[in-house]
């Protein structure tokens, strides 16, 4: 009976040893290849957004040029002694039409929106959504307006955080229209075409009450937090509405507040020479900055790269203990043979003979949980890939509300795009892995052996 | 003359003074069988162990047909020439009794078991689902089926009951007077003893008669 027949039968007939065994090898084989395939996973943004926000250039104000001139506003002198600094008017604050359409006239450019500031503003004929859990201390009770000249290419929109669910969007030829969210409908009992009032939140009795029709009903892909504090506490209390309806509302008609403005450029256009053509547009570039979109997704790309690091340690954590478990197991498993090895060396058989029996057990026990592993390795994959890849994106997220609450500028954030994860295991990752974790099983049982093996065989005989 | 032990000494290597063994001389021949007798910590399964080439001997020699077991050579000196039973038996247990059987050697294993008192169904069975006296019998019979012209045994009745034990100690005798082997048994069985050819005794690793 030579070692390789013994070895087959020792595996076959102990069988609780080699199930242990076996889920031991399948459990360290299914993490490393899971990590692998989630360092390589390809995380895929929604394409429709990043094919748009990667041909768009948006322009803001520019923050230095901005408080410049607010520091020559004339200070209000408050009673209790405190100064204000306070804008003449929206116009102040506000990217200029003129401007807009100078860059918007330029070859190259496809098609242009802009999306204004945030607004509160007091529901007069509806209620908004309450969260009793927030902090309310500076709350007007009112609820949120924006409003966007083709308001299918809003941020949220586009990035797929907000799904039409019902109607349309407003587009530019529309006036005092709103799109609303899903659960403000519901509480409200809302649906296309009724019309809902607001007027401003800072004089809810005597100011001028305007109206705006239902034309869509939108849903929350993900929740999404308050546009500003003081205004509403909750995404849902976000109103889209038309370009020129939160002026109204706010009593500042025919002074609008454009937060910024983006420009889509043609498909078959030279991205890098439009961008030029605008930077030499003649508008006061003082006033403005111009934001390459395309740079978030490089943006989000480093973001992502984390992953990569996090698995990469994810792996080499994976090695190292998944080699102590297997050497210390097999140590285990080879003391509890002393005496097995005992008798075969009585019987002549060589030193090198029983590690070959011992290391072809575990050759078997290796192969088998490797073929059962193939069938796992799927699923564990993506639930594992997906998992980091959710709690990245969380933390990045928790990162931004962290920043977005002690500096105020322009909302560049990106986290949305994520759309899912795609998880592709690959051939050479199971044969690279498999590969890996048979070294560590010879190592483990060469490493467990040797120390017995090297002891003389009256010792070994005396320790059974 | 088949095996001889020369001026053989054994200490173990971290206690140099505690002599284990000192100045053996045994000579051994086929057809015979040896009871080698003594207390406990004498140091006959040490002597045994020699023997058998499961360690080399810190003084002295041991020849066989008078040539000495070189240390490197040991593997293939227990593989040809030597063949051991345990008092545990030192059966795998994961193999049935014709598989252990088949471990000692190529000859027709059921054949063996049969002459030693296992028959065709028991020898199909794991060994752990043997009786005690059914193990000894297949441990004897793995010894016989190797080629080896010496059979060393340690306590090989220590684990069983009288009427087993008798039964062993005949199919010891049959084995060195019919099988023409040389079988040498360390026990403290005085059956066994009084069944010995040549009875070997050994005090404080010294040998006391022979």
């Amino acid at each position: 009976m030579n070692f390789f027949n013994r070895a087959v039968l020792s595996v076959s007939r102990r069988k609780i040893k080699t199930i242990l065994l076996m889920l031991i090898v399948m459990t360290i084989f299914c993490f490393e290849v899971a990590i692998v395939t989630c360092k390589n996973a390809n995380i895929k943004v929604q394409k429709g957004a990043v094919d748009i926000i990667e041909r768009s250039l948006r322009l803001e104000l520019n923050d230095t040029d901005y408080h410049q001139r607010l520091e020559k506003v004339p200070v209000t002198r408050l009673p209790n002694g405190a100064t204000l600094s306070q804008t003449p008017n929206n116009q102040f604050e506000s990217i200029l039409m003129e401007d807009i359409e100078v860059i918007a006239g330029l070859p190259g450019i496809d098609s242009y929106n802009i999306t204004t500031a945030t607004f509160a503003a007091n529901p007069v004929n509806f209620r908004r959504i309450e969260d009793e859990n927030a902090d309310q201390y500076s709350d007007q009770r009112g609820i949120t307006l924006r409003g966007n000249l083709d308001m299918q290419k809003d941020k949220d929109i586009i990035s797929g955080t907000l799904q039409l669910k019902e109607g349309r969007w407003a587009n530019i030829d529309d006036k005092n229209v709103c799109v609303i969210s899903e659960e403000l409908a519901q509480k409200n009992n809302l649906k296309i075409d009724d019309k809902i009032s607001f007027n401003d939140y800072r004089d809810k009795a005597g100011s001028k009450i305007y109206e705006a029709q239902i034309i869509g009903i939108y849903m929350n892909s993900k929740l999404i937090n308050q546009a500003m504090a003081g205004d509403t506490y909750r995404g849902e209390n976000l109103i889209l509405v038309d370009l020129r309806f939160p002026e109204k509302v706010t009593g500042c008609e025919g002074d609008p507040l454009y937060q910024n403005a983006t420009f889509f450029v043609e498909a078959n256009a030279d991205y890098g020479r439009v961008k030029n053509l605008i930077k030499e547009a003649n508008i006061n570039w003082k006033r403005y900055d111009l934001l390459d979109d395309s740079g978030n997704a490089e943006v989000l790309c480093e973001n992502l790269g984390s992953i990569s690091k996090i698995c990469q340690v994810m792996f080499w954590f994976c090695i190292v203990s998944g080699t102590v478990i297997l050497f210390l197991n097999f140590v285990f498993w080879i003391k509890q043979r002393i005496r097995e090895i005992g008798i075969f060396i009585s019987l002549g058989k060589s030193k090198l003979e029983i590690i070959g029996q011992f290391l072809t057990e575990a050759l078997i026990i290796f192969l088998t949980a490797i073929t059962v592993s193939i069938f796992l390795v799927p699923f564990i994959g993506k639930k594992m890939t997906n998992y980091i890849v959710l709690e990245q994106e969380k933390l990045e997220k928790e990162n931004n509300q962290i920043v977005e609450q002690q500096i105020e500028g322009p909302d560049i954030h990106n986290e949305e795009i994520i759309s899912e994860v795609e998880v592709t295991i690959e051939k050479s990752s199971i044969v690279k892995m498999g590969l890996v974790t048979m070294s560590m099983i010879v190592i483990a049982v060469f490493s467990a052996g040797s120390p017995v093996i090297k002891k003389s065989p009256m010792i070994i005989l005396s320790e059974r | 003359m088949i095996l001889e032990v020369k001026d053989v000494d054994y200490y173990y290597k971290n206690n140099e003074n505690k002599l284990i063994l000192q100045n053996i001389n045994l000579q051994f021949d086929k057809e015979m069988v040896y009871a080698i007798l003594g207390p406990s910590g004498s140091g006959k399964s040490t002597l045994l162990s020699l023997m058998a080439g499961l360690d080399v001997p810190t003084g002295g020699k041991i020849l066989f047909c008078e040539k000495e077991i070189k240390k490197k050579y040991l593997n293939m000196y227990r593989r040809n020439n030597i063949s051991l039973v345990f008092q545990n038996y030192n059966l795998i247990d994961y193999l049935t009794a014709e598989e252990n059987v088949r471990l000692g050697g190529k000859k027709d294993s059921l054949q063996i078991l049969n002459s030693v008192g296992i028959s065709k169904e028991e020898s199909k069975r794991l060994v752990l689902h043997l009786s005690g006296g059914q193990q000894q019998r297949v441990a004897i019979a793995r010894a016989l089926a190797s080629d080896a012209e010496i059979l060393l045994a340690d306590e090989p009745t220590g684990n069983l009951d009288e009427d087993t034990e008798g039964e062993i100690i005949a199919l010891l005798v049959k084995t060195a007077h019919e099988l023409k082997k040389c079988v040498i048994v360390v026990t403290h069985s005085n059956i066994l003893a009084q069944q010995a050819d040549k009875i070997i005794l050994l005090e404080k690793g010294k040998i006391k008669s022979s």
